[in-house]
Formats: structure tokens, C-alpha cells, sequence
């Protein structure tokens, strides 16, 4: 006789209508209803859930253990999990965080099933609940490798309501395998002039794990800047905030040590010169103004970095028929990195990578597009530049661009257009349509390993969220984008 | 008594000298005498031969003159017929003269014994004759062959005891084959008659007058095949004058396959460039200036994180040529590559072995081999075929029909090559019985199903001969016989053995020049087999008598070799046609190839993995690769290969935080740069690195970071990241600490497998959860990674995680096999698997825990198409069907 429990669903968090950009998280009691405990091994006995499309009453969804596991990590592996006992005529809430499982659900009502798989194989479920999600207007998704340790990808996107009220969600991704997340956390609501920005870490040594699972957030609006903590996937501390007077501009990013000490950099236009200032905010929570630089010429964009001694500025001077890209620490003036023919329109620096990522765009043929990456360790060697041609009729005029180039020396594109298409231009430099009929898409690239060097293509789709694929060819890129949930 | 011809007659059929002597009345001595100058029964017929000019075929074993039975087409003189003469009525007193003369001898000589065949050089011919009345003339001993034209293969005349009237006379001085000729590839004077020219014939001739002759032959016995050494004329070139050659012979004798002595200059120096460069690879000595000088290392390509090295040594002798020529000089770094079981060549029972290096990639860690080439162009890059001159020693058949070896009594004669497929014995052994459980037994229907199909698609050597089991060549074997035989040359490229390709084979002619000796009656080839483990060969050498080849009738050639039926001794058997008449076969050469475990390095020092050894070795043996494995003296500790400094330099190297170093862009000096970084960042320099420390037992050498208030799951989550995340320390000190442990390792011993068996951090205890009370703490005690990562570096180095859930030996296995360029099998989408058999689920290139590996079964090996793999087989040629589902 199969053990007698009892199931049922207690809790779904942050609610039953969700959009599809969170993930939920789902408790369930059990009752063990017998004088005997009761003991969930994980192995011949399971408690799980089935996700179920309300309409057809499929099952779309398998949600277990073996199913986290495949999300969270690229290879297989054995997790030895410590059995959870329920003691005689007890019971235990259990809860399951859905986004350590699967992507966000897509557009959709669900039926939320709870399972229990008794040890002699005989399945037992417990009444469904019903999961809501709702389409979403994104309006910013920001993607970053947050650092080397808890070498976590971040995932932040931030949806904007019909009444102008922003919502922003940050996603943990996991590590080597941008699928599913560790954490998953809604951020407090935002108004519609709000900027956000995270602080990127710029440190490596590890006395306790303890930084790394801290993310920081900077809030901007009006000269005023809020500071979000987060420990854990959960806000710690009452948000610090500050007043910064005609600071101007915050740069897109913030540096954080492993002391919990923030840098951030905003800049002021002053004729064709920028005004770039960089602040400290200590532990104790006061900002401390730390130096200002005057860039001359550079008025487009401007990305920095820390490493764990230095915060690094690489700024953008047009000209005529080119741009250059200068790199400017203290008060050692500007130094002439690289200088190509073309409009900038993009300026990424990857930290861990050490490469700097510049996208230029021929002024005269605007068709074609430069991608350049470079050594941020050694400005002399060469950088590599490979170019494409779009025409306007295909791809239309450009939106959003993305590009990697990746272990193999491959070039991965991913462009929108003003055709409301999502392209993707492989090493090969065959197009391939993703997406059509949205505006924007928020494309990123994410980098692959040594082990399996295929890169990640992340976009969001208006009824299904934001969802990471792993290049993998036209066949895997169909198979991935057929996914039923 | 006087007689009196009185008429002529020509006789006619049946008659005799008695019978017409009869039907006239006399006495057939009386014919004779008068018509032949004789009447002694012993000479009668002898004269008769001559004068009446009796067809030799019509002659008679035994005639005794007056009996001989005329044909009556006899062309020559007729008979005379005499009567006695007397006349009546003389006066008495009266002096009368009668003139009548005396009826003198006639000459004649009869050869009436010799050898039917013979040796020369080796014995005489013996031969007997009878001769008469030519004492004053001048009379010659001649051999003539109508295959030779019209001169005299030897010529000289009887000496007057020879010429001395006589029955059963033999000739003083003795005939051995010798020739006088001087022109004909007879002429010369260690030249003797052949089998080629045969039948000949040996005549008596009196000048100006009758003859006699008689048909002898020489005739083949047989071919002995012997290795031959690796230039046709035996001799090692001279270094000052023929650099190349020298190199070429020394590389050869070192077992690097550095070429054959061929006409074939194009090949020859390809094979000399790859095996320089593969000796230069697998030579300590130049092992040490690849990792030492910075002027190498900095040209590798490819990569950064990539330590290449291997491209940096390169084909051109002149690359450290004094120490290449020294190291070749003093034989160092002989490594083994043929093992004859007996003898081979010439006993058809009799084995032999090949051995080929295994190629490892060098340049690239495992996941990245298909940059610098898959195996297959690696292979063709960098790895020879086997060389092995065979030299054809023919022989002549004595007058006892013993084979004798006679170098200036073979002739030019050509000798066709071809290799025969043997069928692969002992298969179930191989591919099954290694096998834990009845249920896994892909394997060997699969090689069985491959062979199948070449026999059944009839894959053919190209003269038609069956292949068996040997790799195709759209599988990258060898198929055409002209890529398996070359010519056998001197250093400078000629040959006394000419190669043509005759009705599909290559043949080669035997050396008639008696100055260079091992060439001398016989002939020489350089077989270079496939490189493909588990290819066997026979070789075939045959008396090629392709008549037109040579130049003479196919009926003539077809009888220079007899032989007598074995079912009936001293029966010659009936003549057979072409090659079959004369061949031979070696014994079965087996191609496999070698890769050795040469190091293990302990981290911790206290596992020997022993009991592994076998297990490991076993797969590779299925694919005919041998490995030895490390002794106990070739299991060290980490800390006999690095240093505390050396250890702590590759964490600052490697796990250090990436600094955005401007300086070397920008001519910044050290001092500016510190400037900046105290001004904006206070204290913030760290010597990170130093807090490291090589711990024997570990390779994360410090302790972990303290649980703190995170949950257990989160802290094993954090540890796993810290050692096994993208940026963990595991992967970021892999392939450098490889590469540091091959650059000590690699001068002791240049080339073969590397292993760091690895603990990844020192175990720690985890709490469930800190924030409960204490009594509600579960505690895990020694948790250590549930990660782990072992790896296939660069130059043949595994990264061996001890923490790996699987076998030693697989692990090993599965890394050397990425070592030799094998991919993943079942692990992740974009694995190939069409190199794979996909029926397979025991491929030992999957993952322990992969949904495919059959439950209770899981033993692993390599899969059928690994197993070809190794072997060097392209399984994606697209003209052969690999079995379904692979």
C-alpha cells in the first residue's frame, strides 16, 4: 500500500497572474497522513509538478529535479541531494521556485499540477491550481556576466505598463548555461523618467562567498540616485539615496568591490568637450567625489570598467570620415586606442574577457557595418575587423545590433530593423530570420565555453518573455524556437 | 678386297642398310664402306646422321647402323651401291695396273649425352660426344639460343684430346654456363647462361663441315624473399656529399620512416620532411629547446590561451641542424617500429609487426583539435607508412632440381609485387569477450558488418585482387599497388630494378650488374603498406613471365621454370601459365600502432591507479594501438614537477584578476600607473596570488571561503562555481598547468600520454541551513565538488579530476581518445555523430550518466567507428556504407 499523504497546492508567488517575464514560485503542502515518516529521496520517491495548458490539457511540462539540473548545467551531473523527511502525521510546505527550473512561461493559463511519486511507481496528484501569464510591453533589457566567482549571467528587463509604470525583474541566470535562474526577483516599481543600472564587480579574490551573491543596482532620476542593494535574491537593507547635483548623464554602468564599495562615472556635455566625474560611495553611504575628466571630442559613447585597482574610461571622438576610441584612466590624459573609419554606434568593454567590442557603421555606404574587437590588455596587436553589408530592402534600417565573435574567431551578428525583423548572421554569413513583426527584441550574445564554445543568442518576444538559445545550426535553432512552453 | 660402285639409291621407307643390301646382292658393310668411309656398326649411323642427313626427329633412341630404319625423305647424299670387284681373263705374266683407291673414313661427330637443364657457374654441364676422323680439323664448342640471335653465346675449339676419334668423350675442360659474347645481356664475364634465353643449345661444329647439336636448358626454381636493407646497393650515404640521403637512412634506421630510397624524388621528400619533423617531436633534446626558447614559443598561432608547439619545430633539416645530425649520429631516441616473429619474408607462417606512432594533438586542447586538423589531416600532415625494402633473391634449379642461388645465372628477369588482404582472426575475442555483459555486443557485428561490405561490394586491390578486412582507400587505405610498392633505389634515385606496372602490378627487373652486389640475380622493392592500425598484408613476389614483357613468346617463357609433379617424382608436371608458375608469399605483416602512458603525476600523492592499467589498456588494444603504461618510477608527486613559486605563478597567470594593463598600448611607466591606482583606488593592490600555496594533496591550494549565513545549497553551489564555473579554478588552471607540467616532463621523455590525477579542494563541512536553530542542522561532512572536470590538454596532458564519478580508466581513456582526436559522443547537440555509432550505447566517448548508456551494461570501449577512427580510417568517406544506424 502506497504511503497516504496529502497534496496540495498553498501558495503561488508573486501571484497567479504573472507576466512573462517572471517566473513563480509554487508551495505546496504535504501531509504525511501516516504514523510512519515520510521520506522524499529524490529518487524512487518524487514530488514534482506537471505544467499543464489549460485548453487542451496537455502536458506541456515535466517540472523535476532532472529538469533543473538540465537547465542549470551544461553537462550531466550527479547531484547528491540530502533526502527531505516528513515526520509521522506531520506535514511540510515545500517551495518551488520555478524560475530554477524553466524559462518564464510563455503568454498562457496553466494548470499547475503537483505530483507525488510513491516509491512503489504509483503516481499520485494533488488539485491543480491555475497559473495567468500575461503579455508585457518590455521597454529595456540589460544583460551582463556578473563576475568570475559566482560567475552568474544577469538578466534585467524592465516592462512598462499602460498607466507608465515601469516593473523590472533581475534574473540570476545560471552559470555556464543561460537557461534557467538561481534567483528571480521582482525590483520595486519605477517611474517612467527612471534610469537603472548595475554596479559590475571589479574583484576576484574570495575570503567568503558572501560578495558574491550581492548585486547592486543604481536607481537615477532627476539628480537622484538610489542604490539597490540585493543579498541573495532578496533587496537587503532600506535603499540608500543621494542627491547628485547638475551630475549630468550616469554612464551606463557602476563598479562594485568586494567591500560593497560603489564607483560610478556620469558625464556632462560642455561644447565638444564630455565631462566625465567618478564618485565613491563608501560603506558608510556617503559619496565622495573622486576625480573629473575632460574629454575632449568625445561625444560618443562612453563605457567604463573597473578591475579590482582601476576604474578604466574608453570614450568616443568622431570625426569626419572616422571615429576614435581613446582610453583614459587619472589625470594621464587621453591615449589614442584605436581609430576606424566609420560612425560608432556601439561600445561594449568586456571585463573578463578583456576585449573591447565597437560596432562602426560606414558614413558613406551606411549599409555596411565594421565590427571591431580589440585587446583591451594590449592596444597594439591588431584588432580583428570584420565587416557586413546589409541592405535596407532585407533588413531594413538598423534598430538593434549585437555582435560576438567567438573562440573559433566566428562573427555572430544579431540585428533588428526597422522592418520589425530579428536577423541572425552567422560565421558562415547566412541570415537567418528569428523573429518578425516586433519592434524591438533586446538581442544579446552571450559567449560559450572552452567545453562547448557555441555562443547564446538572448531576445525577448512579446508573448513568450526573454529566452536564451544556444547557436547550434538552423535545425536546433527551429527546434529551440518551437518550444512548446 | 675392291669394290665397285656401280649405281646409287636412295632408300626408301622401312628400309635398312641390311635390307638394301640384301635386295643388291652385297653385304651392307660393303655399302656402308663405300658410301660412309666405314663399316664399323659403331660409326655407321653417326656418318649416316651426317651425310644422308637424317631428320634429328626421325632419329632413334638406340641405332646400331645397318639396322636404322630410313624414312625416305632423307635429304642428303644417296647410298652407293658397290659390288666387288673382280675381273676375269688377267694374262698371266702380264703386268696390268689397276688403279683403285682407298676408300678413307668420313668425320662425324654425334652428341649423344647432356643435362637436361642445369646450374651454371654453380656446376658443369656434362655432356658426351662421339667424333671421328676430324683430329686435323678445326672444331668448336658453341652455345646458341634462337632467343639470343645469331652469335655464339660462347664459343671455343676442342683441344686436339677432345678431337681425338672416340666414343662417350667428354670435353677436358669442363663448361660451366660461362659466355663469350660480347654483345647481349649475356656478355659479361660473371655473366652465365639463364633460364630467359633457354632452350639452348650446345653444338659441335667442324669448320666448314658437319655439326652436331644438342637442346639443354637452365631453368627457375624458385624466389626467396629476404628483408633487403634501405638502399638497393646497401650502403649508408656519405654525410658530406649526400646530406639528404644520410638523413633519410639514419631516420629509417631510427624507426621514423624517413623515406624510401626510391626514383620517386617527390615522395621520398615528403616522407624525409614529416619524419624530421616527427623525430624533432619525439626528441627530448629539441623537446627542451621547444619549451624553452621564448623565440618559439611566441610564434604560436591560433589561440593565445594556447600553447602550441609542436608547428614551432619544423621539417627543414636545417632547423638546429647540428644537433639533428647529432642526435641522429649517436642513434638516440631509437623507438621501436618492426618486430619480426621468425622470419617472415620467407616462411609464410612466420609474422611481423609494424608499428606507426599515434598522432596526439599537439597543438590544441581536446575541444579544439578540429582547428589545427582533423585526425585525418593530421595523419596525412605528419605521419609515414611503413618502409620495408624486400629483396627477391631468385634461384636456379641445380640438375638435382635444387634451388640454387646463382646471381649471374638469373638474367634480367622481372618480378611482379602484390599484396594479398588476410582475413582478421581472433574477432570475437577482440570486440566481444572484453565485453561485462552479453548485452554489449555492438561492437563486433559492427567491424564484422564493415568487412562484409568490402567483400561484398568486392573492394579490390588494383589488380583485381579481393580485399578482405583493409582499410579502403575511400576510407584513406591503400588500394592501388603502385602506392604500396615503390621502386628500391640508391641514394641518388637509380635503380639497377626499373619498376614498370604490367597488367595492373608493378614489376621489377633483377640486377644483372655484378658490381653492385645485393642487387646481383636479384630484384628489390620498397613496400610501404598502409599506416592503418590493423591493415595486414602478404606479399606476393612472382616470376613475372609476361612473354611480351621480355620479349619472347609466351610459349617459350611459360617453360623456363618446370617443375616436376609431386604425385610423380621425376615426371615433369604439366606446364604452368604465367606468374602461378613462380611465386611465393611472405608471411602476414600486421600494422598497429603505439602512444605510451609515459607520466602520471600524483596530486595527491598516495593513489598508484594500478589496477587500472589493464582495463585502459584494453581499449586501445581493440583497435591494434599498443600502450605501455607508467612504472612505479613514472608516478611522481606534484611537488617533484613544481615548485611553490612555480605553482603560485601559474594561479597569478591564471586566476588572477584581469587587469586592464594599458601600459604596454600606451608607453605608460610603472610609476604613473601606481600613481593612478593609489589615486583612485586606494590600498587596492593585492599580491593575490601569494595567498595560494601548492598543497600536495590539492590543486585549489588554500581553504575554502567560510559557509557564512549561506544556505548548504547555495555554499556547494558557490564552491562548485569557485572551482568548476566558467571562470572557475579548475578550468582556468587546466590547460596552463598541462602545459607547465609538459614543459617538465617533455625533456625527460619527448613524447606519449601525460596524466595529472587531480583533487580538486580540500573537503569541507556544509550546513543545511546556518539561520535554523543548531540541533536542526544537517551537517555534510567532507562534501567535496559534485562538479568535476578532467580534460584532454594540449600535447597529450589529461587533466584528471579524481573527483570524476566515472573509472579511472575510462576517464583516461576518454581523454587520450580526444588526445587522438576523437569527439564526444551523446554529451551535447552538436556532437557529430556520424563519427559515432549511434547503435552504441557503450561508446566510452559519451558521459558516465548519459540517458543512452544502457543501465547495468555500461562498460565502455571505444564504438565501432572510434575503434576505425583510431585506426586511422576516414568513416565519412562517402563511397562506403558504414553499417546502419552508424
Amino acid at each position: 500500500m502506497p504511503h497516504k499523504i496529502e497534496l496540495k497546492t498553498v501558495k503561488i508567488s508573486p501571484g497567479a497572474k504573472i507576466d512573462c517575464f517572471t517566473s513563480a514560485c509554487i508551495s505546496i503542502e504535504v501531509c504525511n497522513l501516516e504514523p510512519e515518516p515520510l521520506v522524499l529521496d529524490g529518487e524512487l520517491t518524487q514530488l514534482y509538478f506537471e505544467v499543464i495548458d489549460a485548453a487542451s490539457g496537455t502536458v506541456l511540462l515535466k517540472v523535476d529535479e532532472q529538469l533543473r539540473l538540465s537547465m542549470l548545467y551544461l553537462r550531466n551531473i550527479q547531484q547528491r541531494k540530502p533526502p527531505i523527511i516528513i515526520n509521522a502525521n506531520a506535514s511540510r510546505v515545500l517551495t518551488f521556485d520555478l524560475a530554477k527550473y524553466y524559462y518564464p512561461f510563455k503568454v498562457g493559463t496553466y494548470k499547475i499540477q503537483p505530483c507525488f511519486q510513491h516509491p512503489d511507481g504509483e503516481l499520485q496528484r494533488g488539485k491543480f491550481s491555475v497559473l495567468e501569464v500575461s503579455s508585457t510591453k518590455l521597454i529595456q533589457a540589460r544583460c551582463w556576466f556578473e563576475n568570475p566567482i559566482f560567475g552568474n549571467q544577469n538578466l534585467l528587463t524592465i516592462a512598462e505598463s499602460d498607466a507608465n509604470v515601469k516593473s523590472a525583474n533581475l534574473r540570476w541566470l545560471g552559470t555556464s548555461h543561460p537557461l534557467a535562474s538561481f534567483y528571480n526577483m521582482q525590483l520595486p516599481e519605477l517611474s517612467a523618467k527612471t534610469s537603472i543600472i548595475p554596479a559590475l564587480p571589479a574583484f576576484w579574490d574570495v575570503e567568503d562567498f558572501s560578495p558574491a551573491f550581492q548585486r547592486t543596482l543604481l536607481i537615477y532620476e532627476d539628480s537622484q540616485l538610489t542604490i539597490l542593494k540585493i543579498y541573495r535574491g532578496k533587496l537587503v537593507e532600506k535603499p540608500k539615496v543621494f542627491n547628485l547635483d547638475q551630475a549630468g548623464e550616469l554612464l551606463g554602468s557602476a563598479i562594485r568591490n568586494e567591500q560593497g564599495d560603489i564607483y560610478f562615472c556620469t558625464r556632462s556635455l560642455r561644447g565638444s568637450e564630455s565631462v566625465v566625474c567618478g564618485y565613491h560611495v563608501n560603506t558608510l553611504g556617503d559619496v565622495e567625489f573622486l576625480f573629473s575628466r575632460n574629454l575632449k571630442g568625445a561625444q560618443g559613447p562612453i563605457a567604463i570598467c573597473g578591475s579590482h585597482d582601476a576604474i578604466h574610461i574608453y570614450s568616443a571622438e568622431p570625426e569626419l570620415t572616422r571615429t576614435s576610441i581613446s582610453y583614459t584612466g587619472s589625470d594621464l590624459g587621453s591615449l589614442l586606442l584605436i581609430k576606424n573609419k566609420g560612425k560608432l554606434i556601439k561600445l561594449k568593454v568586456d571585463l573578463f574577457q578583456n576585449r573591447i567590442n565597437a560596432v562602426f557603421e560606414d558614413i558613406d555606404k551606411p549599409r555596411i557595418l565594421w565590427f571591431l574587437q580589440t585587446d583591451a590588455n594590449n592596444v597594439q596587436k591588431k584588432p580583428q575587423i570584420q565587416a557586413l553589408s546589409f541592405s535596407t530592402e532585407q533588413y531594413g534600417k538598423l534598430v538593434e545590433i549585437e555582435f560576438l565573435i567567438d573562440l573559433k574567431q566566428g562573427l555572430h551578428v544579431l540585428r533588428t530593423g526597422n522592418n520589425s525583423n530579428l536577423d541572425y548572421i552567422g560565421p558562415d554569413k547566412k541570415t537567418l530570420r528569428l523573429c518578425q513583426n516586433e519592434s524591438r527584441y533586446f538581442p544579446c550574445l552571450l559567449a560559450g565555453n572552452k567545453e562547448n564554445p557555441l555562443p547564446f543568442a538572448g531576445f525577448a518576444r512579446r508573448n513568450e518573455g526573454y529566452r536564451f538559445h544556444r547557436i547550434g545550426g538552423l535545425n536546433q535553432w527551429k527546434q529551440f524556437l518551437n518550444q512548446v512552453i | 678386297m675392291l669394290l665397285k660402285e656401280i649405281s646409287t639409291y636412295k632408300p626408301i621407307k622401312d628400309e635398312t642398310l641390311k635390307t638394301i643390301a640384301t635386295d643388291n646382292g652385297v653385304t651392307w658393310q660393303q655399302i656402308a664402306l663405300i658410301s660412309l668411309g666405314t663399316e664399323d656398326p659403331k660409326e655407321v649411323y653417326d656418318t649416316l646422321r651426317h651425310y644422308l642427313k637424317i631428320d634429328p626427329k626421325n632419329e632413334k633412341p638406340v641405332c646400331l647402323g645397318a639396322d636404322f630404319e630410313f624414312e625416305g625423305d632423307e635429304a642428303g647424299e644417296d647410298l652407293k651401291i658397290p659390288k666387288v670387284w673382280s675381273q676375269d681373263g688377267f694374262q698371266h705374266e702380264t703386268r696390268h695396273s689397276i688403279r683403285a683407291r682407298v676408300i678413307e673414313p668420313r668425320p662425324y661427330i654425334r652428341i649423344t649425352r647432356i643435362d637436361d637443364h642445369f646450374a651454371p657457374q654453380h656446376e658443369k654441364l656434362d655432356f658426351s660426344f662421339r667424333i671421328g676422323h676430324l683430329e686435323n680439323k678445326k672444331v668448336s664448342l658453341k652455345i646458341k639460343s634462337e632467343h639470343y640471335g645469331v652469335d655464339d653465346i660462347y664459343t671455343r675449339e676442342l683441344l686436339a684430346a677432345e678431337k681425338k676419334t672416340g666414343s662417350d668423350k667428354e670435353v677436358t675442360e669442363e663448361y660451366k654456363g660461362e659466355t663469350t659474347v660480347e654483345t647481349g645481356l649475356l656478355a659479361g664475364e660473371k655473366l652465365y647462361l639463364n633460364p630467359l634465353y633457354s632452350p639452348y643449345k650446345l653444338i659441335i661444329e667442324e669448320e666448314g663441315g658437319i655439326s652436331d647439336e644438342i637442346e639443354f636448358k637452365v631453368l627457375y626454381a624458385e624466389i626467396e624473399l629476404e628483408q633487403a636493407k634501405w638502399s638497393v646497393d646497401d650502403k649508408e650515404p656519405d654525410k658530406a656529399s649526400d646530406l639528404t640521403g644520410w638523413l633519410r637512412w639514419q631516420l629509417n634506421e631510427l624507426g621514423y620512416f624517413g623515406g624510401p630510397f626510391t626514383s620517386n624524388a617527390i615522395l621520398a621528400g615528403e616522407y624525409l620532411n614529416r619524419a624530421i619533423k616527427m623525430y624533432k617531436a619525439s626528441d627530448t633534446e629539441f623537446q627542451k629547446i621547444q619549451y624553452n626558447d621564448k623565440a618559439l614559443t611566441t610564434q604560436i598561432g591560433g589561440y593565445p590561451d594556447n600553447d602550441s608547439i609542436y608547428d614551432d619545430l619544423d621539417e627543414d633539416p636545417a632547423q638546429f641542424r647540428n644537433l639533428l645530425e647529432k642526435r641522429l649520429r649517436k642513434s638516440k631516441n631509437k623507438r621501436k617500429f618492426i618486430k619480426l616473429e621468425s622470419d617472415p619474408f620467407s616462411a609464410e607462417g612466420d609474422k611481423g609487426t609494424f608499428w606507426v606512432q599515434q598522432v596526439l594533438t599537439q597543438k590544441d586542447s581536446q575541444f579544439f583539435a578540429v582547428e589545427s586538423g582533423t585526425k585525418l589531416t593530421q595523419d596525412a600532415a605528419r605521419l609515414n607508412c611503413p618502409i620495408q625494402p624486400i629483396r627477391a633473391k631468385i634461384k636456379v634449379k641445380d640438375k638435382t632440381d635444387v634451388a640454387q642461388e646463382i646471381p649471374g645465372a638469373v638474367g634480367q628477369v622481372s618480378v611482379g609485387w602484390r599484396v594479398e588482404d588476410p582475413a582478421e582472426t581472433g574477432m570475437n575475442n577482440r570486440y566481444q569477450a572484453l565485453a561485462v555483459s552479453a548485452n554489449d555486443n555492438q561492437r563486433l557485428p559492427y567491424i564484422q558488418a564493415v568487412q562484409n561490405f568490402i567483400t561484398t561490394e568486392a573492394f579490390e586491390y588494383s589488380d583485381g585482387t579481393a580485399m578482405v578486412k583493409n582499410c579502403p582507400e575511400c576510407c584513406t587505405g591503400k588500394q592501388n599497388l603502385e602506392e604500396l610498392f615503390y621502386d628500391h633505389a640508391k641514394s641518388d634515385g637509380t635503380s639497377p630494378h626499373p619498376m614498370a606496372v604490367r597488367n595492373g602490378l608493378p614489376c621489377t627487373l633483377a640486377g644483372i650488374d655484378p658490381d653492385i652486389t645485393k642487387s646481383f640475380g636479384t630484384s628489390s622493392i620498397n613496400f610501404l603498406p598502409s599506416n592503418k592500425a590493423g591493415d595486414s598484408f602478404r606479399v606476393i613476389a612472382d616470376l613475372d613471365f609476361d612473354a611480351t614483357a621480355l620479349g619472347f613468346t609466351a610459349d617459350h617463357i611459360k617453360e623456363l621454370k618446370q617443375d616436376n609433379d609431386a604425385n610423380a617424382p621425376g615426371v615433369v608436371a604439366p606446364l604452368k601459365e604465367g606468374r602461378d608458375s613462380c611465386k611465393v608469399k611472405t608471411g602476414i605483416f600486421t600494422i598497429r600502432r603505439t602512444i605510451d602512458f609515459v607520466r602520471i603525476v600524483k596530486w595527491p600523492p598516495d593513489d598508484a591507479y594500478e589496477g587500472e592499467m589493464p582495463r585502459l589498456k584494453l581499449n586501445f588494444e581493440q583497435c591494434y594501438i599498443d600502450m605501455e603504461t607508467p612504472g612505479n618510477d613514472e608516478k611522481v608527486s606534484v611537488k617533484k614537477v613544481m615548485s611553490n613559486k612555480e605553482y603560485q605563478k601559474l594561479v597569478r597567470d591564471n586566476f588572477a584578476p584581469s587587469v586592464v594593463d594599458i601600459k604596454a598600448g600606451a608607453g605608460i611607466t610603472d610609476d604613473q600607473t601606481n600613481a593612478f591606482v593609489d589615486a583612485v583606488l586606494p590600498g587596492k593592490k593585492k599580491l593575490f596570488w601569494r595567498k595560494f600555496n601548492l598543497k600536495e594533496n590539492y590543486l585549489y591550494g588554500r581553504d575554502l571561503p567560510p559557509q557564512g549565513d549561506l544556505t548548504g545549497d547555495e555554499y556547494k553551489a558557490a564552491i562548485n562555481s569557485l572551482l568548476y564555473g566558467d571562470s572557475g579554478f579548475v578550468g582556468a588552471m587546466a590547460e596552463k598547468t598541462s602545459y607547465f607540467v609538459a614543459t617538465k616532463i617533455r625533456p625527460k621523455v619527448a613524447t606519449g600520454h601525460i596524466s595529472i590525477a587531480f583533487k580538486s579542494h580540500k573537503p569541507v563541512t556544509v550546513i543545511d541551513d546556518p539561520s535554523l536553530a543548531k540541533p536542526a542542522q544537517v551537517k555534510e561532512q567532507d562534501y567535496v565538488c559534485s562538479n568535476f572536470s578532467s580534460m584532454g590538454n594540449a600535447d597529450g596532458v589529461v587533466f584528471y579530476d579524481l573527483g570524476d564519478i566515472d573509472r579511472h580508466a575510462y576517464v583516461t581513456a576518454h581523454e587520450f581518445g580526444h588526445h587522438q582526436f576523437l569527439y564526444h559522443h551523446f554529451v551535447d547537440a552538436t556532437d557529430d555523430e556520424t563519427l559515432h555509432d549511434t547503435n552504441d550505447d557503450n561508446c566510452i566517448m559519451s558521459y558516465t550518466g548519459a540517458a543512452t548508456r544502457v543501465e547495468g551494461v555500461f562498460d565502455p570501449l571505444f564504438c565501432g567507428k572510434c575503434n576505425l577512427r583510431l585506426r586511422g580510417w576516414n568513416v565519412s568517406a562517402p563511397h562506403i556504407n558504414f553499417p546502419a544506424g552508424s
